[in-house]
């Protein structure tokens, strides 16, 4: 958790630094490059990186005939270790630092910045006395998404090998056979990233330092020559490179090796399970949460505002935590149902729960992209609707129903990504025989065919980066 | 014709407003002034039936309503809100049409095309409504508050979003469209200008309540508290050592003013020598600063013509007649 909050952190912020302040060669090639890093899921990036620094793997076998030696001669990097782990985590986490630590610097300390150089101080003085310091809110918010999302990991410290409270509670649960003791190391869990997030709140109380005017404006960039321009554009493509490119070009070259094996009929209902959960899901867990925000904009009570605060706190819960919970709230109602009405109405184990789970997760997002939807809504519309007698159903179609149908078609598509990548929460709550991309990528990894994982892998990218895309020209409409 | 009766307003336990009275008539402007979040439109609301929870009585003609029975009534009103309310994804004509749900389709379209003729928009019938400058979007929305040819018109600060120029223009228009159409409108700002100039009668609210309710001339003439006085007008306050000089005696309570149109100066002798502080050129006019000689603690603000005056010594002239004594609270 440290090792990716320090290396997060480092790269998240430098990179954001650097693009916010400064012009240099591909800057704005890397405005964008540096988000790429999101559409590979931390276990996909794992299974890639486990592959290539494998004995036999491409970076192994690239220094072995550089340095002309063999393996038991030189000392080579584990990447299955807890290093290697931190390692690749902070490649795929650290635009979360980037994301926020842009905004921040771009737009809303930009009068701060320029005050500052006023003052004739040098590059190095402006960067530790003022950006850092005012930069910290932003880096520790960006850094507790970045340690959420490590903490709450499966994909990547099973493969590795290495032991979490989430390993911990599937290995409980699995291997044990004790749901009990799985449901107890979850609450640590949970506790411990109550404590984070509330940390995270009070730590950014009062200090997120804001331009004094509302029409922020973006900072003024200064144009970088020569060693600064060389250095610049090495720090952003390395990350660029090892967070994005070198992973998709190995998993290019593995696709190609492997296609022909992996892709058949199975794999073509594998990939239909994909998509239709993915589109199922989302569609309903947009729908629920329209009717959540609508629900607490109609009533405006604080009944429906707590309500709706209280179902988004599903996003800070890790799958793993989600699927114990529901398994373990399924099996009660079952025996209920099984006792009370009919064995044919057992939940546990059917699209319901998987679904269910899914809505707990990942409802929070479609919320607050709803939320911000409403937002740009003033409530004078509902008044002038009030005004000329219009009905609650005419304005709802009227109205709300055109103005919204962006903020659903974003929220749709960020929650069919989520619900593609979901590795934990699918594995544990999927039917019997029900494997999605995600479950089917982990499952060859663990026999051993990581070049072969690598085909279901490509689709869950390329799936991703369509739907950015699509979500993108989405955002420009808006 | 609109009667407000004893109206209070709570918001989640905190008092908004108080016993607050008043009526307009057929024709008549009124506008509700004071300063931002006193609640003046909290009162256009109420009125318009948007907000719920209140205590006393609304008639509009010979119809009261009361909290109870907010959604019963067919109230009868045009609102313009202050942002206009205008909806971003329907073009004029549909924007229009929106308030005319209850008519058949042919009925609406009539209409439609009679409010468009009628506020000059019909060209802008197709277009989106960011498309039309800020005037264009305020007939848009009165268009569409007058299409079901409403009693009362409600205005939320109607002149807040255009520029200095079109709001002289279109406060001429929206007056003379209220006349002629018999409406009792209501208008609510923090702009004494607007009120002044727009105005048949005008409320001051201050600290929950109606402090005073008068022709617009009676309220700027003889205003009832120092805040009226003050809010309405530029006044300079006079202090003791002025009031003793000129024989008028005040109590703890009260304080003496004058209307800084009203302050003069004069190069005639009297007991009232003052030296000049400041002055300052604001293009007709200069804003001249003044005090008692050897007392610069009480100000006195004055506009002058010309700074002739200036080049003799200077002494106060003022008639007892324009100094109102009033009450501090």
């Amino acid at each position: 958790m440290i090792g990716v909050a320090i290396l997060t952190s480092i790269i998240g912020f430098t990179t954001a630094y650097l693009t916010s302040l400064y012009t240099f060669s591909f800057s704005r090639f890397f405005h964008y490059a540096l988000i790429l890093p999101f559409a590979i899921p931390t276990y996909i990036m794992a299974f890639i990186y486990g592959g290539m620094f494998d004995i036999t793997g491409s970076v192994t076998t690239f220094f072995l005939n550089f340095f002309n030696t063999s393996i038991d001669k030189i000392v080579f990097f584990d990447i299955m270790s807890i290093e290697g782990a931190i390692i690749v985590m902070s490649l795929v986490l650290y635009p979360y630092v980037y994301l926020i630590c842009k905004t921040y610097l771009s737009f809303e300390s930009a009068s701060i910045i320029e005050a500052s150089k006023t003052f004739n101080l040098s590059t190095w003085k402006i960067l530790r006395k003022v950006i850092l310091p005012i930069s910290r809110p932003a880096i520790v918010a960006g850094v507790t998404l970045a340690v959420m999302e490590a903490v709450s990991d499966f994909g990547v410290m099973d493969y590795f090998g290495v032991s979490t409270f989430v390993t911990g509670i599937f290995r409980t649960w699995l291997g044990m056979g004790s749901i009990e003791d799985a449901s107890k190391l979850a609450s640590i869990l949970m506790t411990f990233l109550f404590i984070l997030i509330i940390l995270e709140k009070i730590q950014r109380r009062n200090k997120l330092y804001k331009s004094s005017g509302k029409d922020f404006r973006p900072i003024e960039k200064i144009k970088l020559k020569g060693f600064q321009n060389i250095l610049a554009t090495t720090a952003c493509f390395l990350p660029f490179f090892l967070g994005f490119l070198l992973p998709f070009i190995q998993l290019c070259f593995w696709f190609i090796q492997s296609y022909e094996d992996i892709i058949d009929e199975d794999f073509m209902t594998l990939l239909y399970q994909t998509l239709s959960l993915g589109f199922g899901s989302a569609f309903l867990i947009t729908a629920f949460a329209f009717l959540f925000v609508y629900n607490v904009r109609i009533n405006k009570d604080t009944s429906s505002s707590v309500l709706t605060q209280i179902v988004k706190l599903g996003y800070s819960v890790p799958g793993a935590v989600v699927a114990v919970g529901i398994l373990s709230f399924f099996s009660i109602v079952d025996k209920y149902v099984i006792d009370f009405v009919s064995s044919t109405f057992i939940i546990s184990g059917t699209i319901v729960a998987i679904i269910f789970g899914y809505c707990v997760r990942f409802i929070a997002i479609s919320i607050n992209t709803f939320e911000s939807g409403f937002s740009r809504i003033p409530n004078s519309y509902d008044d002038a609707a009030f005004i000329f007698k219009i009905g609650d159903l005419k304005t709802f179609l009227k109205i709300y129903v055109p103005l919204l149908k962006n903020s659903a078609y974003a929220a749709f598509i960020v929650i069919f990504i989520e619900v593609i990548k979901e590795l934990p929460l699918t594995m544990v709550l999927r039917p019997f025989n029900y494997d999605t991309l995600a479950v089917r990528a982990l499952e060859l990894t663990q026999q051993g065919q990581i070049i072969e994982s690598s085909v279901p892998s490509m689709f869950i990218i390329l799936i991703g980066m369509i739907s950015v895309i699509l979500l993108a020209r989405n955002m420009n409409k808006v | 014709m609109v009667n407000v009766n004893n109206l209070s307003i709570k918001f989640n336990e905190t008092q908004i407003l108080e016993d607050i009275s008043f009526s307009v008539k057929n024709g008549e402007i009124v506008t509700l002034l004071g300063q931002s979040g006193c609640g003046k439109t909290s009162i256009l609301r109420t009125i318009a039936g948007l907000q719920r929870e209140h205590e006393g009585n609304i008639c509009i003609g010979d119809v009261c309503v009361s909290s109870k029975d907010v959604y019963k009534q067919d109230r009868e009103v045009g609102y313009i809100f202050q942002d206009y309310a205008l909806f971003p994804h329907l073009d004029v004509e549909e924007n229009i049409s929106f308030a005319l749900d209850k008519l058949s389709s042919k009925d609406r379209n009539k209409r439609v095309n009679e409010l468009l003729e009628q506020f000059d928009i019909t060209i802008h019938r197709k277009k989106q409504i960011h498309q039309l400058s800020g005037g264009q979007q305020q007939r848009v929305a009165i268009a569409r508050a007058m299409a079901n040819k409403p009693k009362i018109l409600l205005l939320d600060e109607p002149f807040a979003n255009l520029d200095s120029q079109l709001r002289y223009k279109t406060k001429m228009w929206l007056k003379n469209l209220i006349k002629k159409y018999d409406l009792s409108a209501i208008l609510v700002t923090h702009d004494k200008k607007e009120a002044l100039s727009i105005s048949d009668k005008i409320g001051i609210i201050h600290n929950k309540k109606l402090l005073q309710f008068d022709t617009t001339k009676e309220i700027y003439n003889n205003p009832k508290k120092f805040y009226i006085a003050n809010f309405l007008s530029d006044i300079n306050i006079l202090d003791v050592e002025v009031l003793k000089k000129i024989n008028i005696n005040t109590n703890k309570d009260e304080v003496a003013t004058i209307k800084v149109e009203l302050t003069k100066l004069t190069n005639k002798e009297n007991s009232l020598k003052l030296q000049l502080i400041d002055s300052s050129f604001c293009g007709d006019y200069y804003e001249v600063l003044v005090s008692l000689e050897n007392n610069n603690k009480n100000m006195i603000h004055l506009n002058l013509l010309d700074l002739s005056i200036l080049e003799k010594e200077i002494y106060l002239d003022i008639e007892a007649r324009n100094i109102k004594v009033l009450k501090k609270s």
